[in-house]
């Protein structure tokens, strides 16, 4: 089974989101909680975190890349 | 306004820390933070002269020659935090609410505006009306920005703050872009101060207890409890000297 990362709603109508960072590669084994990436949204920076435990397997995204709501950043494949 | 019946809140009063030893006592409430806790912790503290550097910074926005930083004193220390370069000197207030946002259910976009309008109530109580534009989260007045926010969340929990420049050294200031976008209208991109604001004789102290009856208020805390500095200050070992 696969969950997908999304880019979460920020309540930040008018910024600016970028991919700042990985925090993860793929392939690395994360629990619930693990940092993945950051999202930089001019004036924050959110880190965005696994809700599952599993294998990330990140997108082709570039850092610096310009993101936008409900982008996938990436799959946690949780074995059954 | 929040989910909760009522928010829980301790302010901690640190007095001037360098911004490695804060950013030491960051890294460890984050971590308490993160699992169930309830409480707004609010950092309010000064830092020995540094500019720290966020993801929307760059070197182009250091304006201060090399032989000028060193006889300043003055290194550049990349920081995990939203925005762009701030000179950080004693006069300079930093407020760091961490708040577990799980908790509020508070999103990054709520956190930054009320940190904003905490400020803006904070500055009115002391008979100043700042600027507020709805493009960023900044405190402007007549003579340029005041204050800057900028901030991160981490595990759930918001990190870095707000800078407001109450009474600093101005010497450098004037070098350092603190901000890449600016309202309509607004011409400067590097940071004023209050006393340069008002004219007039602005204190620290009453700064610091506006801003804490403000915070309360924004963030519906009747009852908050204040501290001179913070336990975890102690357990920090050297590394963060």
């Amino acid at each position: 089974m696969e969950y997908e990362v999304v880019v979460p709603e920020m309540d930040l109508p008018t910024a600016t989101l970028t991919l700042s960072g990985w925090l993860a590669n793929s392939g690395d084994q994360v629990e619930s909680g693990s940092p993945l990436c950051e999202v930089c949204a001019g004036d924050i920076l959110v880190e965005i975190a696994a809700r599952h435990e599993g294998i990330f397997h990140r997108s082709l995204l570039e850092v610096d890349e310009s993101l936008t709501v409900g982008m996938p950043l990436g799959v946690i494949e949780i074995s059954e | 306004m929040f989910s909760r019946e009522a928010s829980k809140m301790s302010f901690h009063m640190l007095g001037k820390i360098s911004l490695k030893k804060y950013l030491g006592l960051q890294q460890r409430l984050v971590e308490e933070l993160s699992y169930a806790s309830d409480r707004i912790q609010v950092i309010l503290c000064e830092h020995q002269p540094i500019i720290s550097v966020g993801r929307m910074g760059t070197h182009a926005n250091i304006r201060l020659q090399p032989d000028r930083m060193r006889a300043g004193k003055l290194e550049a220390q990349w920081v995990a935090r939203g925005g762009g370069c701030i000179l950080h000197r004693p006069g300079q207030l930093a407020i760091y609410p961490l708040i577990p946002m799980h908790w509020y259910e508070m999103t990054p976009g709520r956190v930054v505006r009320l940190v904003q309008q905490a400020i803006a109530e904070g500055l009115q109580e002391l008979s100043f009306t700042p600027l507020c534009y709805p493009e960023d989260h900044h405190i402007w007045g007549r003579t340029g920005l005041l204050g800057v926010t900028a901030m991160a969340v981490r595990r759930g929990v918001s990190c870095f703050g707000a800078y407001l420049n109450v009474e600093p050294e101005m010497r450098d200031y004037g070098y350092i872009d603190a901000v890449s976008q600016l309202p309509k209208d607004q011409s400067r991109r590097t940071m004023s101060s209050l006393l340069a604001e008002r004219r007039q004789v602005v204190r620290m102290s009453e700064v610091r207890s506006a801003m804490v009856q403000a915070f309360a208020d924004v963030f519906e805390c009747r009852d908050y409890h204040m501290h001179t500095g913070h336990p975890m200050l102690k357990s920090l070992s050297g590394e963060w000297e």
